[in-house]
């Protein structure tokens, strides 16, 4: 299951409403470089924090991204 | 020339002391890039002016292989791996190719086309792995002869090739070497595909200089190249601006330390912005904006940045692109495109698509460039396209390719895409007459069969019948600036 806040960030950046928990840079098509900063600006806008170089290259997968978010006390 | 340019990069593949290939802990010297080089000779060097395809990463064997097949007087055409599998065939078949050289997994489908044209094959590790070697004995190429070939969007849905000369490619890359401040041992990055034009620069101003190459291989990497810059202390940079601006607008206001000495940008608009952002937080020194095609042997324009070109420049908003560089003749028509001219003017397209864009005025060729420039404080500034082209991340895309491409789809009565360039992001949108209903999600997986992601529209949207002036011609500007801005009043007002 993904966080009802985080699967409306990715349904916006990727323009698309069937993003799943299993999705990754592999799977969505859309999710290319560019992309993939427009969703950690979007992450960092929503949930107020600052993802570190070292992170963004990690996030790139649903999976990732909700644990990261766990693992701040954000969801 | 031609033979002076090769025997001096050859003499510095053979005695440079220095490390060629660096990416992270993985290291090879020029002494093994020259072996590797000699034991490729072995075998291309029974053909001459052959067409060879090169599949494969960026891998220190592929830069061996790139090298090797120009040295050998061989034509080098890279084949961009991110691209779906049918265009890649596509690219096949306007090509003519003699050879593939490959260093990855060669798709089966595009092994069976070799096999029914009579293409030969060869793994690229298995050549490496023999022991048989052959020197190069000189480079005595015709300056006509082709080098390599590119290929680029076409308006009428098939890529089109772009054979270079090795007069072309080297009179830029000549120039580079002289216009920009390098030292010996630079550490040139690669960001871009071999397959983007821009891969010239860094291919052959490295060896000249004695430098290594650090290619940026995986997307990761991609994302935020800043890691990759400072732990494989990169000295010169280059890429299109807006690899740039995604590092800028995801930290506006941080200054960050780079070993970057030379900034060499190129392939679409660099904004004042932009420029700002690489003096106040990269604290750049040596910035320089360059402007050329495919069909005209790379660059043929170049700026030196300056701190003062933010206010000199204000009003235009963009860094100029500059003067044209020694070998590029210029004129403007009426309508103020730039023709170009002088010995970077490539022959033409493969099997002559496309061909009236190169016309002979008194007697010398030229280059319909399609740009629309103004000379503005002595430089000139590019304003805009006379056509449907459009540049996305420094790729060249022909919209007419992304309409040929929807309208075969089922259903499908007319397509019309443009770029959403309203926000910072720049994105593909189509708009789409149809006489049935249609599922997006299937679409766009068709089309992922057929076109380069970066060609994908990332939005799509409806209208019942496709705008028209009086002349019946489509209406582009209503659907862009009235239709498109509704649609997403209404989507913003549900939000």
């Amino acid at each position: 299951m993904i966080d009802s806040t985080l699967k409306k960030i990715l349904s916006e950046v990727f323009t698309q409403s069937s993003v799943c928990i299993d999705d990754s840079i592999d799977t969505i098509d859309e999710w290319d470089s560019m992309l993939h900063m427009e969703l950690i600006i979007a992450l960092e806008i929503s949930y107020s924090i600052r993802v570190e170089p070292g992170d963004i290259v990690m996030l790139t997968n649903v999976k990732s991204i909700q644990g990261y978010l766990k693992n701040k006390g954000l969801l | 020339m031609i033979s002076e340019f090769y025997n001096k990069l050859y003499e510095s593949f053979q005695t440079s002391g220095s490390v060629f290939y660096n990416y992270y802990s993985e290291e090879y010297s020029y002494k093994k890039l020259s072996t590797n080089l000699e034991k490729l000779n072995f075998h291309l060097s029974t053909y001459k002016n052959k067409r060879v395809v090169l599949y494969g990463p960026k891998t220190f064997e592929v830069y061996s292989a790139i090298y090797s097949i120009v040295l050998s007087g061989n034509a080098w055409v890279p084949l961009n791996l991110s691209f779906p599998l049918n265009r890649q065939l596509e690219i096949l078949a306007v090509l003519e190719a003699n050879i593939i050289l490959y260093d990855e997994n060669l798709p089966e489908e595009i092994k069976s086309y070799a096999k029914k044209k009579n293409i030969i094959i060869w793994d690229l590790r298995s050549l490496l792995q023999q022991s048989s070697v052959k020197s190069f004995d000189g480079f005595d190429f015709s300056p006509d002869d082709i080098a390599y070939i590119m290929f680029t969007s076409g308006s009428t849905g098939t890529p089109k090739g772009v054979p270079v000369t090795h007069q072309n490619y080297i009179n830029f890359v000549n120039n580079a070497m002289e216009i920009l401040p390098f030292k010996k041992g630079e550490v040139f990055s690669d960001y871009h595909d071999f397959a983007f034009d821009i891969s010239i620069f860094y291919l052959f101003c490295a060896p000249l200089t004695e430098g290594s190459i650090s290619p940026i291989r995986s997307d990761d990497e991609k994302i935020y190249p800043i890691n990759h810059i400072l732990e494989n202390r990169i000295t010169v940079w280059s890429s299109v601006p807006s690899v740039i601006s995604r590092i800028q607008r995801l930290r506006p206001e941080e200054k960050i330390e780079t070993p970057i000495r030379i900034m060499f940008l190129c392939g679409e608009p660099f904004s004042l912005n932009v420029l700002k952002y690489c003096y106040d937080n990269l604290e750049l020194e040596h910035l320089f904006n360059f402007y050329g095609l495919t069909e005209t042997g790379v660059e043929n324009f170049h700026h030196k940045c300056s701190k003062d070109d933010l206010k000199k420049f204000e009003d235009k908003g963009y860094v100029p692109i500059g003067k044209p560089m020694k070998g590029s003749d210029i004129r403007l028509t009426d309508e103020k495109e730039l023709l170009l001219g002088g010995c970077q003017i490539t022959p033409g397209y493969l099997g002559g698509i496309g061909s009236e864009r190169f016309e002979v005025i008194e007697k010398h060729r030229w280059y319909h460039t399609g740009d629309i420039v103004e000379l503005y404080d002595d430089v000139y500034f590019c304003k805009g396209r006379l056509d449907s082209q459009v540049k996305l991340s420094g790729y060249r895309v022909e919209l007419m390719d992304i309409e040929v491409q929807v309208g075969k789809y089922p259903g499908i009565k007319e397509a019309v895409s443009f770029v959403d360039n309203s926000n910072t992001s720049k994105f593909l949108v189509c708009a789409l007459e149809s006489e049935e209903i249609i599922d997006l999600k299937l679409l766009k997986g068709e089309l992922r069969n057929y076109l380069p992601n970066y060609m994908i529209p990332r939005k799509f949207f409806f209208v019942d019948e496709m705008p028209r002036n009086s002349n019946g011609k489509l209406d582009r500007k209503e659907i862009r600036d009235n239709i498109w801005k509704q649609i997403q009043i209404r989507a913003d007002g549900h939000k």
